[in-house]
């Protein structure tokens, strides 16, 4: 292997561990929140406070995102300038509209009163869905940062490197957001 | 300022001492370095360094400056315990009591434990699988650089506010906002999580080198045992910080967002931060001692002459010691009443994980076993540690009986227990790994007799200073006080332990001889050959100290000591053509971000909001200027690395 090839190598398998760690951090949160979660204090219960069709649209325009972005991890290897980018591009579209869908639901649950300041309960449920948004937000900042550089100068072996962990870092989110549909929301109306 | 005002500068006379050494310490340096004019020298040799060696060293500098300051804490508590009895209350304040066995606890696991691990690993790992560096140097570098930034909170809040009075986990709802309104606890959140996410950098890169990065040949079950512990140890970390991370953000929004995960009401459970740390808490004993175990396994088959015996089941019973060590946090708090199963499975599980430490401590003898043993002082410390790891690991077995730790719990007799453990396998773990590997990285030997004699000091001092511990605690004095009456009869006993902390740090104070001495002393202890002590690992068979890339040809192996039967069988090297060396460029970007860091956190503290923005906006800056740099790495061309190997008179 030359160097470059060594790079990729360890790179994403570096990247793996990485991913391995916050999937750690986050069976913490979880933990937290299974058991903190009917320690509502009085307030009412998380169930009254979303709306499940609205969650499940938003489930679906992540999961799409993380499509797109297996389809850009595969232009970038094919060394396609646009295709790269129209594709990462579309997730990020996907992750922001995610972003703001999921972030006017905090807000309607903050101003009802039932903040994180209010139990134990909504402390656990704005953490580890507060986390996963800044996630989201690492990660748009971060594909803007890569899309720059590859419409300057196009697709090279750093950007073949850098991309493929992106697309790993967004379907990680979804991973994620899929345990947290499961943990939190669908044990929460059931 | 945010919560900062002149009321931060408030101390007692005794801090006062300690504020005026420091800044007269830090400014003598300073001094020092203009005059000698070695700025520019400090920063393109050391601050902006991404060689492994270089930053090995430089974790074990720090650590050992922490050492001091962790020994220093030890000694006034132990002079305030010999002291404050019945009529008289001893010399120290509670408050400041208080805040030196937190800080004693907090130096001595985060910032000399770690520490000294991670300059161990970051010494000889790359070395031992024949690589010419870590798999992502400027990693490795912001990861030092993160860990120094928060080592240096426990020294800025003995100037500008206090460090947290909490005890070194700083449980809940005590370390909570409502009970502890004021800096000290920030402090320790800030210097946890920070330097935190420096371990848990280096674990991931650790890791990635050892997978990936290992020299034809060198299949997992030929690596040498120490890259084997680091390699567990390295898993622990991965799987354990981040649960460090999490645990430690969630008392911040507690403190500062007013979240309720641990406080004592709105529903909050201080009981699962208690389980959450010790989640992290206990593998984190483990990632200390397995790769210590690794050095005595490097140290006992040097100088006994011998293979080492058993390396497979050494292997199995790392493996079983990781796995172990995530099921046993419980008995840290039986006392929690989690009913008797609970306690049952957990304390069995904790008995369990004596008997894979059992077999590592057998085949440690058994490799001594017959063999020609050389009484170097290496092998001193590998004696010391195995009686004394051997005996600490007895009474941690008899606490992992439910029913007796309920007596136990808290007491001075835990506080032997784990001291004996932890100075017993790390502390001297490590002396075996600075003596042992010292000539391989500085170039020359220390001095035997000045090294015998701290090795003394600290076996005889610590058996002084601890086993009246034992004592005590089965008396019933409990941990962190810092009065009690005399009808008790506990003070004869705490002065014998203070003076056993005084031996320990004439100890201390030879180490300090031993290096002065052998810095003095270099020109007749100098190693000319590379292997001074006949070893058996690849590093040896590099130049001492080594070159900035380590070895001109990557090694190839074929058995587990390939270098030792090279030896025996009287092969010398074959001449070849020396080839181009593929190296990674110097960077300040890890020094910038960590220094960054250190602002961001100490403006976190004080709640500086114009300084948070500042110093984080400055950190992702330095983080994406890093991202876009060129020129990271360079080719060693191999003219001269032909013209540097012949210098060094290979």
């Amino acid at each position: 292997m030359n160097h470059v090839e060594e790079q990729y190598d360890k790179t994403v398998f570096g990247f793996w561990v990485y991913l391995i760690t916050d999937f750690v951090l986050f069976a913490a949160y979880f933990a937290t929140y299974a058991v903190l979660q009917h320690r509502t204090f009085g307030g009412p219960p998380l169930s009254e406070m979303i709306h499940m069709p609205c969650v499940i649209g938003r489930t679906l325009i992540l999961l799409l995102g993380a499509f797109f972005a297996g389809i850009a991890g595969i232009q970038v290897h094919k060394r396609s300038r646009s295709g790269t980018i129209w594709w990462i591009l579309l997730t990020l579209l996907c992750g922001v509209v995610f972003f703001i869908m999921q972030f006017a639901e905090l807000q309607s649950i903050y101003q009802a009163g039932s903040g994180w300041q209010r139990s134990a309960a909504m402390s656990a449920f704005f953490n580890v869905v507060g986390v996963l948004l800044i996630h989201i937000v690492f990660a748009s900042i971060w594909t803007i940062l890569f899309v720059i550089p590859i419409f300057r100068s196009g697709v090279d072996d750093t950007t073949v490197r850098r991309v493929t962990c992106l697309r790993m870092f967004w379907q990680f989110i979804n991973v994620i957001w899929i345990f947290i549909f499961t943990i939190v929301y669908m044990m929460e109306v059931v | 300022m945010g919560k900062l005002s002149w009321r931060a500068l408030e101390h007692d006379w005794i801090e006062y001492i300690a504020d005026g050494s420091m800044v007269f310490g830090a400014l003598a340096l300073i001094i020092l370095i203009t005059v000698k004019q070695r700025w520019k020298w400090l920063w393109t040799e050391w601050l902006t360094t991404v060689d492994h060696k270089k930053i090995g060293i430089m974790y074990i500098l720090v650590s050992a400056l922490m050492l001091f300051k962790g020994l220093v804490d030890a000694g006034m508590m132990r002079a305030q315990q010999a002291t404050s009895v019945g009529e008289s209350f001893g010399y120290l304040h509670a408050p400041h009591f208080q805040q030196l066995f937190t800080a004693h606890g907090a130096t001595m696991i985060f910032f000399v434990g770690m520490g000294l691990i991670f300059g161990v690993i970051n010494l000889l790992l790359p070395m031992q699988i024949g690589a010419r560096d870590v798999a992502f140097p400027f990693l490795n570098s912001l990861s030092f650089w993160l860990f120094t930034s928060g080592g240096l909170y426990i020294f800025i809040s003995l100037v500008i506010g206090v460090f947290a009075n909490t005890g070194w986990v700083a449980y809940p709802p005590l370390s909570g906002i409502k009970y502890n309104p004021w800096v000290g606890v920030d402090y320790w959140l800030w210097s946890v999580q920070i330097s935190g996410a420096g371990s848990l950098l280096s674990g991931i890169n650790f890791l990635v080198t050892i997978v990936k990065m290992r020299c034809p040949g060198m299949t997992w079950m030929k690596m040498p045992v120490f890259v084997w512990a680091s390699f567990v140890a390295l898993v622990l970390v991965i799987f354990a910080f981040p649960i460090l991370t999490a645990t430690v953000g969630m008392l911040s929004t507690d403190r500062l967002l007013g979240t309720h995960f641990f406080t004592a009401e709105a529903g909050g459970s201080p009981m699962m931060y208690i389980n959450l740390i010790w989640a992290w808490g206990h593998p984190e004993v483990y990632i200390l001692v397995l790769p210590m175990f690794g050095v005595f396994s490097e140290v006992v088959p040097t100088f006994c002459k011998k293979r080492l015996f058993g390396y497979t089941s050494m292997i199995w019973a790392l493996v079983a010691i990781a796995f172990l060590s995530f099921i046993v946090w419980l008995h840290h708090f039986f006392t929690m009443g989690a009913g008797a199963s609970v306690n049952a499975f957990f304390g069995i599980m904790t008995m369990v994980i004596a008997v894979p430490t059992g077999v590592k401590v057998f085949n440690w003898l058994f490799t001594a076993y017959r063999g020609k043993i050389e009484c170097k002082t290496p092998m001193l410390w590998f004696f010391g540690f195995i009686i004394l790891f051997t005996m600490g690991g007895m009474t941690g077995v008899l606490m992992s009986v439910p029913a007796i730790d309920f007596q136990m719990h808290n007491s001075l007799f835990l506080i032997a227990h784990f001291h004996n453990v932890i100075i017993g396998g790390v502390v001297f773990g490590f002396f075996a790994a600075y003596s042992f590997w010292f000539p391989k990285f500085i170039g020359f030997k220390l001095n035997e007799k000045w090294g015998v004699a701290a090795f003394w000091c600290w076996v005889v001092g610590f058996l002084v200073a601890f086993m009246p511990l034992y004592v005590l605690g089965l008396m019933g004095a409990t941990r962190r006080l810092n009065h009690y009456e005399t009808s008790t009869g506990w003070q004869p006993l705490f002065i014998t332990a203070f003076i056993g902390f005084l031996i320990i740090f004439a100890g201390f104070l030879c180490q300090v001889i031993q290096l002065l001495v052998s810095i003095r002393d270099r020109k007749d202890n100098m190693d000319t050959t590379g292997d001074p002590w006949d070893a058996r690992t690849l590093e040896w068979s590099t130049t001492s100290p080594p070159p900035f890339y380590n070895y001109a040809f990557t090694p190839e192996i074929h058995t587990r000591d390939q270098f030792w039967e090279d030896k025996q069988a009287g092969l010398k090297p074959e001449d070849r053509e020396y080839e181009d060396i593929h190296m990674p460029s110097s960077t300040g970007a890890g020094f910038a971000i960590g220094t960054w860091s250190c602002v961001f956190g100490f403006a976190m503290v004080w709640q500086i909001w114009w300084l948070v923005t500042v110093s984080f906006v400055a950190m992702i800056v330095h983080l994406i200027m890093r991202v876009y740099a060129k020129n990271v790495d360079y080719y060693v061309p191999a003219a001269q690395v032909k013209e540097i190997e012949m210098k060094r008179g290979v």
